[in-house]
C-alpha cells in the first residue's frame, strides 16, 4: 500500500528529528506545567503599607484584621506613601486619619483613605475589593455560588485551552513543516513521478499526526486529572470523536499554506499568524470574547478554536451532551470540510 | 612559500588526513587530486586556518600561520565548492563587501574591480542580483570576489565540478593561465584525473594519505617504467597504480 | 573599522531587498499592536444576568433596578429555575440570581468555566454590595498613577514590550542563520576579521532598525491609545536600547545553535514564549508559584523592561526608583553578548 509507505516514512522523520519529538511530547507537558503552576489569577503575596495617624484601639484592631487576610504577605507601617508606591514597595497604602476612632464612636462617617498603585488597575481594584470586604464586611444576605468551578481554579479553564493549542501545533505547524521540507529538498518530485494519488499522499501525511494528537490529548487529560484534578464530567468518546474535526481544520490550513509558500520561513510565519495566535487570543482561551470590540467578536467566528474550546469546556467541566453544542459542532464540521476540500485541491495540483 | 609539516586530523574515529607533508612553491599551479572523500577539503580548510590540525604545523614564508592568522588571511583567497555570494546583492555590492572586510581602500578596490570585471567578461551582469544569474556567471563572479583583495595565493576547491568540457577548457587555458602570468600561486583540488595535465605539480591523496607528489610527466614516467608499459599511461591509470 | 562598515552596508542592502523583512517591521507590529491592544485591554462590560424568584415583589424589583443601575449588569429577565441554570450552562447567561423566600436571601450563580470572567464578576458584586450596605466606616480609594483606571494604560505598554522582543530576536536570528544556510558564513571564516567585528557589523543594522521601528510603534501606540508619558524620555530610550540588545542577543544565541531559518525561528519562539507568558503582562507575578516568581524576578528581561516602561510612563519614575530593573537589564545584555561572543568564537574561528 502506498499510503502505508508514506506513513512509515513520516514516522521515521518524526522519530529521527529530536525537535519534532520535543514539540510532540515535551511541549504539552511544559505548557501544562507553566500554565498550571505559574499562571494564577487569584491574588497572593501582596504588600500593603499602613500609615496610622489615629493610633487607637480601633485602628489597631482593623490592622490586625487585615493582617489575617491571606492575600497579603506583608502589612507594615510606613511614613511616606508616594515614594513607596512609585518604587513598587507596596501595591497600596492605607491611611487612618486622626480622629478616625472618635468619629466612629460618635456614629459619624469615619473615613479611611486607601491609596492604590493603579498602574495595574485590575490589581488595584481587586485589592480594594478585598480590603472593603475585610473592613466593612460583606452583606450576609448575599450568597455566591460559582458553578462548574467553585474554587475558581484557573487550571480548570486553562487545560482545555492547552489542548486546543497543542492540537493546532500538531496539525497545522508540524504538517506544514514536513510539507515545506519536501518542497525545499525537492523530494516532492518523488510524488510527482510516482503514480501516487493526491488523497493517498494526504492521508499518509496526516495519519501520523492524528495518532500523535490523540496520544497528546490523552497525556494532557491524564496529567490534568493527576496534577490539577480537572473534572471530566462528560462523555470522553464524544470528546475524542469531535477532536478529529478540529485537527482537520488545522491540517487543512497547514497544508494549504505550505503549498502556497513552499518555503520554510514564510510558511511558519503564516501558519503561526493564522492558527496559533487566533487560537490563543481570539478563541476565548484567556480573554473573554464578549469583552472584545464588535469587529473582533465577528472575527472570532472564523476561528475554529472558538467552537472547539466551547465544546471542550462544555464536555469536561459542565458535562454537556451532543445536543447542547450542536451549532458549534456544525460550525466545526463546515470548517473542516471546507479546509479539507481546499487543501486537497492544492495538493492535487502540486503533484499533478 | 607554504610548507605543510606532517599534519593529521581526525573526526571521531575517522582519520581524514594522515601525516601529510608537502610544499607549495611561489608562482606554481599546484594540483590536489583524489577521489571524493580523500581528505582534500579537510586539508584545504586546515590550510585556510579554519580547522586546527590535531598534529603538525603549516608555515607561510617560514612563519606558523596561526601566529598571525589575520595577516595570513589577507594574503590568501578562497573559492569554495558552493558559490558563497549574497543572493540578494549584485556583483558590485558583493565585491565591495568583500573588499571592505579585507580592509581594501576604496580607490584600490575600484581599480582592481574594473580590471577583473573586464577580464571575466562580467560587465553585462554587473548590476544584476546574484539569484538571477546563470550558474556559470555566478561561479565567475565568486572567483572575482575572491580576487578582489589581490591575494598572493588562491585556493580553489573543486572549481570545475558541474562545468561542461568547453567551460573547463576555457577555465584552465584562459583564466588560470592568466592568473599565473600575474604571478599568483594557485592551489586547485579536483577529482577529475584528466585535469592533471594543467597542473605543474600534483599531490595525489587517498584516504587522507599522500600517495605521490611530482610533476604529471614524472608520475607517468614512473608508472611506465614500473609496469613496463609501451606508451605513457593516462592519469587515471597512474592514480590506480599509486593507490595500490 | 572598514570591515565593520562593509558588513553594515551589506546587511542594510539585504534588509531592504527582502520583502519579508519589510512586512515584519512595518505591517505586522502595527496589526499586532491594534489587535492585542484591544483584546487584552478591555474591561468586562456587560454581565448578562437572569433571575428567578417565587413571587415577585417590590423589594426584588428595587434590587434588580439598583443592580442594573450600577452599570455592570444587563437585565435579561426572569426564568424558570431549571431553565436559568440551563442558560448559564450553555453560556447564554453569565450570571443567575435566585431570590430566597422570605429573608431576602439572595444566591448569585456565576459561570466559573469561562476564562477570567468569573473573577471580574465577583469584583463587581462586591463593589455593588458595598453600595447597598449602610455603615459608618467608609473607604475612600485614591487611584494613583492611573486615576481613571484605564486598562489600556496597563496593557498597551505590555503589548509594545512583546512586539519589540519578537521583532528584534527573530530578525537577528534569521540574519545569522541565513548565512549558514547559504554557506556565506565561509566568507567570514576565511576573512581577516576578528569575531567582535563580525558581531558588531551584523548587530548594528538590526539595532538601528528595531530602535527606529520601536520608536515608531511606540509613538503610534502613545497617540492612538493616548498613553500618558510622565517620566524622562531619555532614560526610557537608554533602557530601551539595552532591551533591544537583549532581544538581538537572544536571536543570535538561538541562531548559533540552529542550522536553518526555520529552526532558529522555532528556537527563538521557544525561548521568548515563556518570557512573555511569565512577564506579568497577562498574569500577576505575585500570584505565581514560588519557583516561577523566582524565575521571573531574576531571569526574565521582559518583566524588567516592562517594569521600567510602566514606571516611567505612568509614574514618572526616575532612575533611583527602578534601579534594580535597570541594572538587571544592563547586566543581562552584557551576559547574553558574552555567551554569544564565546559561541561565535568557537564556531567562526578555530
Amino acid at each position: 500500500m502506498k499510503i502505508k509507505g508514506i506513513i512509515k516514512k513520516e514516522f521515521l522523520h518524526i522519530i529521527r528529528d529530536e525537535r519534532t519529538l520535543y514539540i510532540s511530547f515535551i511541549l504539552p507537558i511544559l505548557l501544562l506545567i507553566i500554565f498550571g503552576y505559574a499562571i494564577r489569577t487569584d491574588l497572593r503575596n501582596i504588600n500593603i503599607g499602613i500609615i496610622d495617624y489615629d493610633d487607637k484601639y480601633l485602628t489597631k484592631k482593623i490592622i490586625e484584621e487585615i493582617k489575617k487576610e491571606e492575600i497579603f504577605s506583608k502589612v507594615e507601617r510606613t511614613y511616606e506613601f508616594y515614594e513607596d508606591l512609585k518604587s513598587r514597595k507596596y501595591k497600596g497604602v492605607l491611611i487612618f486619619p486622626e480622629g478616625f476612632t472618635r468619629k466612629f464612636e460618635k456614629k459619624e462617617y469615619a473615613e479611611i483613605e486607601l491609596i492604590l498603585d493603579a498602574s495595574d488597575n485590575q490589581m488595584a481594584e481587586n485589592i480594594e475589593g478585598y480590603i472593603r470586604q475585610k473592613i466593612i464586611g460583606g452583606n450576609k444576605n448575599l450568597q455566591i455560588n460559582i458553578l462548574f468551578n467553585p474554587e475558581m481554579k484557573s487550571t480548570y479553564f486553562i487545560v482545555p485551552g492547552i489542548i486546543a493549542i497543542i492540537f493546532m501545533v500538531i496539525s497545522a505547524i508540524l504538517t506544514s513543516i514536513t510539507l515545506t521540507k519536501e518542497f525545499e529538498n525537492n523530494s516532492i518530485e518523488i510524488y510527482k513521478v510516482s503514480k501516487i494519488k493526491g488523497y493517498e499522499l494526504y492521508i499518509g501525511k496526516i495519519i501520523p499526526y492524528i495518532i500523535i494528537g490523540y496520544i497528546q490529548l490523552t497525556l494532557v487529560l491524564l496529567l490534568g486529572k493527576i496534577l490539577f484534578n480537572i473534572p471530566l464530567k462528560g462523555n470522553l468518546f464524544l470528546l475524542y470523536f469531535l477532536s478529529l474535526f478540529f485537527l482537520f481544520t488545522g491540517f487543512g490550513i497547514g497544508i494549504t499554506i505550505s503549498t502556497i509558500f513552499k518555503e520554510g520561513r514564510s510558511t511558519l510565519m503564516a501558519v503561526w499568524l493564522s492558527t496559533l495566535m487566533p487560537s490563543i487570543f481570539l478563541s476565548g482561551f484567556l480573554f473573554p470574547i464578549e469583552n472584545m470590540p464588535v469587529f473582533l467578536q465577528l472575527l472570532t467566528y472564523l476561528v475554529p478554536a472558538r467552537y472547539f474550546l466551547y465544546i471542550l469546556r462544555g464536555i469536561l467541566l459542565k458535562g454537556l451532551g451532543f445536543k447542547d453544542f450542536f451549532p458549534e459542532f456544525i460550525a466545526l464540521l463546515i470548517f473542516s470540510l471546507f479546509l479539507i476540500a481546499v487543501s486537497s485541491i492544492r495538493i492535487k495540483k502540486e503533484i499533478g | 612559500m607554504i610548507e605543510v609539516k606532517s599534519i593529521s586530523k581526525s573526526f571521531g574515529k575517522i582519520e581524514a588526513v594522515k601525516d601529510l607533508s608537502f610544499e607549495i612553491k611561489r608562482g606554481e599551479i599546484f594540483g590536489f587530486l583524489g577521489p571524493n572523500g580523500a581528505g582534500k577539503t579537510t586539508t584545504i580548510k586546515i590550510l585556510l586556518g579554519i580547522l586546527r590540525p590535531d598534529k603538525g604545523e603549516i608555515f607561510f614564508e617560514g612563519e606558523n600561520i596561526l601566529k598571525n592568522i589575520e595577516e595570513y588571511r589577507k594574503r590568501i583567497g578562497y573559492v569554495s565548492q558552493e558559490v558563497s555570494l549574497y543572493k540578494d546583492l549584485n556583483i558590485f555590492e558583493n565585491a565591495e563587501f568583500r573588499a571592505g572586510i579585507y580592509g581594501v581602500k576604496k580607490e584600490k578596490f575600484l581599480e582592481n574591480y574594473k580590471i577583473l570585471l573586464e577580464k571575466f567578461g562580467l560587465k553585462l551582469w554587473e548590476k544584476e542580483i546574484i539569484k538571477n544569474l546563470p550558474t556559470g556567471i555566478e561561479r565567475k563572479a565568486s572567483l572575482l570576489c575572491a580576487l578582489i583583495h589581490n591575494p598572493e595565493i588562491l585556493f580553489l576547491d573543486e572549481p570545475t565540478s558541474g562545468m561542461d568540457p568547453l567551460s573547463r577548457f576555457k577555465f584552465f587555458n584562459e583564466l588560470i593561465k592568466e592568473l599565473k602570468e600575474k604571478g599568483k600561486t594557485i592551489l586547485i583540488t579536483t577529482h577529475y584525473m584528466e585535469e592533471a595535465e594543467y597542473f605543474e605539480r600534483i599531490l595525489l591523496i587517498h584516504n587522507g594519505e599522500k600517495k605521490a607528489l611530482d610533476t604529471p610527466e614524472n608520475l607517468k614516467e614512473v608508472v611506465k617504467r614500473e609496469k613496463k608499459l609501451e606508451k605513457l599511461p593516462d592519469m587515471e591509470e597512474v592514480f590506480m597504480e599509486m593507490i595500490k | 573599522m572598514n570591515g565593520i562598515k562593509a558588513i553594515i552596508k551589506k546587511e542594510f542592502i539585504e534588509i531592504i531587498r527582502d520583502k519579508r523583512n519589510f512586512y515584519m517591521v512595518t505591517i505586522a507590529p502595527f496589526i499586532l499592536l491594534l489587535l492585542f491592544g484591544y483584546i487584552i485591554s478591555l474591561d468586562l462590560k456587560k454581565v448578562e444576568t437572569g433571575y428567578f424568584c417565587e413571587n415577585e415583589n417590590k423589594e426584588i424589583r428595587e434590587f434588580i433596578y439598583s443592580l442594573t443601575a450600577s452599570g455592570f449588569f444587563i437585565n435579561k429577565g426572569f426564568f424558570e429555575k431549571e431553565r436559568l441554570i440551563e442558560e448559564i450552562k450553555r453560556g447564554n447567561l453569565k450570571m443567575g440570581i435566585i431570590f430566597g423566600k422570605k429573608n431576602r436571601e439572595i444566591l448569585f450563580l456565576i459561570d466559573g468555566s469561562q476564562g477570567l470572567s468569573a473573577q471580574k464578576i465577583l469584583g463587581y458584586i462586591s463593589k455593588f454590595s458595598q453600595n447597598i450596605k449602610k455603615g459608618n466606616i467608609e473607604i475612600k480609594p485614591v487611584y494613583l498613577f492611573n486615576p481613571s483606571l484605564e486598562t489600556k494604560n496597563y496593557t498597551v505598554p505590555g503589548v509594545f514590550v512583546i512586539i519589540v522582543i519578537i521583532i528584534s530576536s527573530i530578525l537577528t536570528g534569521i540574519s545569522f542563520t541565513i548565512e549558514k544556510e547559504r554557506k556565506t558564513i565561509e566568507i567570514f571564516n576565511i576573512s581577516p576579521l576578528k569575531p567582535h567585528q563580525v558581531i558588531i557589523g551584523k548587530i548594528t543594522p538590526y539595532t538601528v532598525l528595531t530602535f527606529i521601528d520601536g520608536i515608531l510603534i511606540f509613538s503610534f501606540a502613545k497617540i492612538f491609545f493616548k498613553i500618558p508619558f510622565k517620566g524622562n524620555p531619555f532614560l526610557l530610550i537608554l533602557i530601551f536600547f539595552f532591551y533591544i540588545l537583549i532581544g538581538l542577543g537572544i536571536g543570535m544565541l538561538a541562531s548559533l545553535i540552529s542550522k536553518t531559518q526555520r529552526e532558529s525561528m522555532l528556537g527563538t519562539f521557544l525561548i521568548i514564549f515563556p518570557f512573555i507568558l511569565l512577564s506579568g503582562i497577562f498574569f500577576p507575578i505575585e500570584s505565581m508559584s514560588e519557583f516561577f516568581r523566582f524565575f521571573t524576578n531574576y531571569f526574565n528581561p521582559v518583566t524588567h523592561f516592562l517594569i521600567c516602561l510602566r514606571s516611567i510612563l505612568l509614574k514618572g519614575a526616575n532612575i533611583k526608583e527602578i534601579y534594580f530593573s535597570f541594572i538587571f537589564l544592563i547586566i543581562y545584555s552584557f551576559f547574553i553578548f558574552t555567551i554569544s561572543y564565546i559561541l561565535i568564537l568557537k564556531k567562526l574561528k578555530l
